[in-house]
């Protein structure tokens, strides 16, 4: 990990003290390398547990008691930590092709096809390295793609730094973005991974400018009159609920603010309004 | 401080045996209480909730009175989010059954009031035909020929252990069952248990537990859901 990004990583742990970005500001890319990107699998770990068998445990002395007791938290661990992994290492195999067909697509070329696509009205430009200039923001953006466990739908978690001109980046403000791709059909998702997988490209790409897009123009911080909601969307053919604010609703999607502070942004369904969305707002499909 | 310990295993165990004390016998199952409800023409339905238990929290699997004092004060953190939060997200199960009901041509309505089982005379009732509560003054009040009880026995969050040892994350827990009384035999006519239950997403001992939180009201929208989808 760079110096840049070592300290952009302390800086996250700071309260946030800035708004999102005036709407002339100019912008400055940066990401985390030229390395192909990773495709993780979404997994449910909700399975996974220690042995419910009874266990006596030896007592002569409160000693060899406790040292029994820690042998068997120890025991526990090791038994969910190999659950785990073995659900990990299932998911990663079934969804090989995907990996594979992401892995094709390298991070300098995400931020390229990024950084044209977004609707930003001021001056942009990508950095090779976090150099900070002063006459624009610097937006580090370190984005994570996974597959959901239906493997129906793409999933970005963004950490989006923003630097104000001049300032160090202690000054950052960071905020976590999370995009669910809206619903495929199962014809749909194998022809996503076709050809080298270049519709998954374009839409991994789709959804980082909605990612930015999001994490540029909202508030920092959701208005605390808001009440929170559970609020209902798809991942996948799956339903999910989130405890959340909500802050917009249009073209098929929620966006909202979770409880951790997050911005989460998910389709609702596949309404006729999402076509209609097309192509004046990037990422909203 | 081993009769420190002793008292907080005392208490510890008081708080898990208390729930009990309140259960109510389960129907004797049979193929008609799995049929939704029905109703005939004329027959008025009310749809009322059994005053709701605290969200607590619950330790099944730490067998001895040491190993729930233990386990208590390990989630000690846990059971001051339980009682943060309230069950305010469920209380339109009612309206929920309500549409339901009146979707099939019934005529139901909601009954504000939450009942106090505790408050009631007995019917002399078996529990397994028919409630053990006699539920006509609440039929008098209302005009009800028929009432449709929700009540939850358990909600909260529950994390399984193994003596001192946790087996598994926390996760939020949702049990309780909705049931049909015929006000004129005191006969059930349909029994509907529900239980729910998630995980947090992603870590689940964050500072003031987000994750779990918003577990919790995943499950008291999944109980919601799958009463009212099971009354259609």
């Amino acid at each position: 990990m760079t110096g840049a990004w070592r300290a952009l990583a302390f800086a996250a742990c700071l309260p946030a003290a800035q708004a999102a970005l005036p709407a002339d500001a100019a912008l400055a890319l940066h990401g985390p390398g030229d390395a192909p990107l990773v495709l993780e699998a979404t997994v449910d770990l909700s399975t996974v547990a220690a042995s419910d068998r009874r266990v006596t445990y030896p007592g002569p002395n409160a000693a060899v008691f406790i040292g029994a007791v820690l042998v068997h938290g120890a025991v526990a661990e090791s038994q969910r930590a190999t659950q785990r992994d073995r659900l990990r290492r299932q998911a990663e195999v079934a969804a090989t092709l995907e990996r594979e067909a992401m892995g094709k697509l390298r991070m300098g070329e995400l931020l390229r096809r990024a950084l044209e696509q977004l609707p930003w009205q001021a001056g942009k430009k990508l950095l090779a390295e976090a150099t900070f200039p002063a006459g624009a923001w610097t937006v580090s953006v370190l984005p994570r793609y996974a597959v959901s466990a239906d493997r129906l739908a793409l999933i970005l978690d963004g950490e989006v730094a923003l630097v104000p001109p001049g300032q160090l980046p202690s000054s950052a403000h960071v905020v976590q973005v999370r995009v669910v791709s809206r619903p495929r059909s199962q014809e749909e998702a194998r022809r996503l991974w076709e050809d080298g997988g270049t519709q998954a490209h374009a839409e991994a790409v789709s959804m980082l400018v909605h990612a930015l897009d999001l994490a540029l123009r909202r508030p920092a911080t959701a208005p605390a009159d808001v009440p929170f909601r559970t609020l209902r969307y798809t991942e996948g053919a799956a339903l999910k609920m989130e405890r959340a604010q909500p802050e917009l609703q249009a073209c098929g999607r929620h966006v909202m603010r979770t409880l951790r502070g997050w911005l989460l942004s998910a389709p609702t369904s596949d309404t006729p309004e999402a076509a209609s969305c097309e192509p004046a707002l990037p990422g909203w499909r | 401080m081993i009769r420190s310990i002793l008292l907080a295993a005392a208490i510890a165990a008081s708080f898990t045996l208390a729930g009990c004390a309140t259960m109510q016998q389960q129907p004797r199952p049979h193929a008609d209480l799995t049929r939704p409800p029905q109703a005939l023409a004329g027959q008025r339905v009310g749809v009322a909730l059994v005053s709701l238990p605290k969200p607590g929290v619950s330790v099944p699997g730490a067998g001895c009175l040491l190993c729930v004092a233990a386990a208590m004060t390990a989630n000690s953190g846990l059971a001051r989010l339980a009682e943060s939060l309230g069950l305010d997200e469920f209380r339109p199960v009612r309206q929920g059954l309500v549409a339901a009901l009146r979707a099939k041509g019934m005529d139901a309505v909601v009954i504000d009031e939450e009942i106090d089982l505790t408050a009631l005379p007995d019917s002399g009732g078996n529990g397994r035909d028919g409630p053990q509560k006699d539920f006509s003054a609440i039929a008098r009040k209302y005009g009800l020929h028929k009432l449709l009880v929700v009540q939850l026995d358990r909600v909260g969050f529950e994390r399984t252990y193994s003596a001192y040892i946790p087996r598994s994350d926390p996760r939020a827990v949702l049990a309780g069952n909705a049931r049909l009384i015929n006000l004129q035999t005191n006969r059930y006519e349909w029994y509907k248990p529900v239980h729910a239950s998630r995980q947090a997403d992603g870590r689940w001992d964050e500072d003031r537990y987000p994750g779990l939180t918003n577990a919790y009201y995943q499950v008291l929208e999944m109980g919601k859901d799958d009463l009212v989808e099971a009354a259609k």
